[in-house]
């Protein structure tokens, strides 16, 4: 009986540990479901026209023609934004900013992109 | 109410054996995917708002607030992965740069991750944010939009709760499974044994031939029913050969005092009539006390006498012994030994023993016929002595060291028949053997003895002592 007892022994603690080590994970993470959701503005037709006059700005400041694929991602962005598809049409208007100013380092305002995650 | 004879049953023992150590295993691989999927995404996006926030508040030590709020467009403006969260507050908590339309009221102290309820062009979403306090009293919430990995954190819970209950389903089956093997494994032995409870001693474990631990303890087993069957015929053997052999000097003895005292006219004749029938009671008398000596030998008990001996001396002695009685009945006696033979054992025993077989040898040895004692070490101790008499047969070969065996040859010479049963318990008690072979003419019996080394290195064996007994 005796490794019988310590095979129950190790598995409950065993459990144990798992059991805290899943929940330990989440307890980090305060919940904060009581209170009514944050509206996140980087979703809106304004921020995707806030982008357009960016990339406007950074094509009149930009010393040669914009690359073709910067150029037809930002018109992409801008067909998408005017038909509703928001967050397709903010997210390809963000690549075409990150084209444009890799392609241009005098127009690179900020070095401190934070790394793709 | 859970019946306590099943938690005693080793079937059940083993089956629970089986599933725990599935359940432990199961469980043991399912943390550890947990952690490598689940837990390596959390620790991501912690690590990711670290380093944000790490690069912000460098923005804020080299540039001021003017800088930080540009930086934070700029990472805003730039989020291709679109689940970066940013809020800067002034000390009324309203809003200075980010991408949220307020502060959320329940972040409300530094250092904690906080999982918030975001919603994205019309659709609840969740994030982790975290709050960072800086000078001037501004406030700074940096996050990451986490509802992809929650989904997918919640399928893989599902997945091992899922892979649990399968776990468990199998766990019970195996351990049905080993159970119902273990008892049909030890039916096999639990049979026999009842079998021979019964009285059927005939009965023998199966060995399945696979070799495997089963099998090696129904060997075990066979072999321990075999000796005691073999011992329970010797002791109906014996049982037989006593009241058959004892009969006739007692039947004797008693026919002399009875015909002394109903014709005995002289004190001399009722004398001589006693002492016949005392010596026919002392031949009895010391028949029983070499069957009480064979029975202490094959007991075991002499080996604590066992010391280093040389045979050697040992056979001058018996030829001393026996010398003159070959000489007696015109036989000569050849004796041929190297200068040491270094045995380990009881002294006494052994010698006994060779002087049993030397008798034996003289007994049956015709009148100008040679016996010859020799004795040799190699990988064993062979002490040998060949006559040239009649010899045993082949068939009766194995029988002769039974007690009470008396050959076809020896019905007509003295003797209880009991002289080469002691030589062979005297060889078992050695860890030797007495083989019986044909002498062409003869008998030919080697007493086989362990060699020194072989002895000394037997467990239970005391350290030897090196003075030699001779």
């Amino acid at each position: 009986m005796s490794s019988l007892r310590a095979l129950l022994v190790a598995g409950l603690l065993l459990a144990v540990c798992g059991w805290f080590a899943v929940i330990g994970q989440q307890v980090t993470a305060h919940q904060t479901h009581d209170s009514p959701p944050v509206e996140v503005t980087t979703d809106t037709i304004e921020y995707c026209l806030y982008l357009q006059e960016r990339l406007h700005t950074l094509v009149r400041m930009a010393s040669s023609p914009p690359p073709r694929e910067a150029t037809d991602l930002s018109t992409e962005g801008q067909h998408m934004c005017d038909h509703g598809q928001t967050r397709g049409g903010i997210m390809r208007l963000r690549r075409a900013l990150l084209i444009m100013q890799r392609d241009d380092p005098r127009i690179m305002q900020h070095d401190d992109s934070p790394a793709e995650r | 109410m859970i019946d306590r004879g099943l938690f005693r049953s080793a079937g059940f023992r083993f089956g629970a054996i089986y599933a725990l150590l599935l359940a432990i295993s199961a469980t043991g691989l399912a943390l550890f995917l947990w952690w490598a999927t689940a837990g390596l995404l959390e620790r991501q996006t912690q690590a990711a708002i670290n380093a944000d926030a790490v690069g912000l508040s460098e923005r804020w030590r080299e540039g001021g607030l003017s800088s930080l709020i540009v930086t934070i467009e700029d990472r805003l403006a730039q989020n291709v992965d679109d689940d970066a969260i940013y809020f800067l507050a002034d000390r009324n908590m309203r809003r200075v740069a980010g991408n949220l339309e307020r502060w959320p009221s329940n972040v409300s102290t530094q250092g904690p991750l906080y999982e918030l309820q975001v919603m994205r062009a019309g659709i609840r979403s969740l994030a982790n944010v975290q709050r960072y306090d800086l000078p001037g009293g501004f406030h700074l919430l940096v996050g990451r939009d986490v509802q992809v990995r929650a989904q997918l954190r919640g399928l893989l819970t599902d997945a091992m709760l899922w892979a649990l209950l399968v776990v468990g389903l199998m766990a019970t089956a195996g351990a049905l499974v080993v159970r119902n093997l273990f008892r049909r494994t030890i039916a096999n032995i639990s049979a026999t044994a009842a079998a021979i409870a019964r009285g059927d001693l005939a009965q023998r474990v199966t060995v399945t031939g696979r070799g495997d631990e089963f099998d090696q303890v129904a060997e075990v087993i066979n072999d321990m029913l075999e000796r005691i069957s073999r011992l329970m015929d010797g002791v109906r053997q014996v049982s037989n050969a006593i009241a058959h052999d004892l009969r006739t000097p007692i039947t004797r003895a008693r026919t002399r005092l009875e015909d002394a005292l109903l014709h005995a006219d002289t004190p001399e004749a009722m004398r001589a009539a006693i002492e016949r029938a005392t010596a026919d009671l002392d031949g009895i008398a010391a028949i029983f006390q070499a069957l009480l000596r064979i029975a202490e030998i094959e007991a075991g008990s002499r080996r604590s006498a066992f010391t280093r001996i040389d045979i050697t001396p040992l056979l001058a002695e018996v030829e001393e012994l026996y010398g003159a009685l070959a000489e007696e009945h015109g036989i000569t006696l050849a004796v041929q030994t190297p200068a040491e033979v270094l045995a380990y054992g009881d002294k006494a025993l052994i010698q006994q023993a060779i002087a049993n077989l030397l008798d034996n040898a003289v007994k049956f040895s015709p009148p100008g016929g040679t016996v010859r004692l020799t004795a040799s070490a190699g990988a064993t101790v062979d002490i040998v002595v060949s006559d040239e008499g009649p010899g045993i047969p082949a068939a009766e070969r194995a029988k002769a060291t039974d007690r009470f065996y008396r050959g076809e040859s020896a019905r007509s010479t003295p003797g209880s028949g009991l002289g080469l049963s002691l030589v062979a318990a005297v060889a078992h008690l050695h860890g030797g053997e007495l083989h019986l072979e044909d002498a062409k003419p003869g008998l030919r019996a080697v007493l086989v003895l362990p060699s020194l080394e072989e002895a000394e290195a037997r467990p239970g064996v005391l350290q030897p002592n090196h003075d030699f007994i001779c």
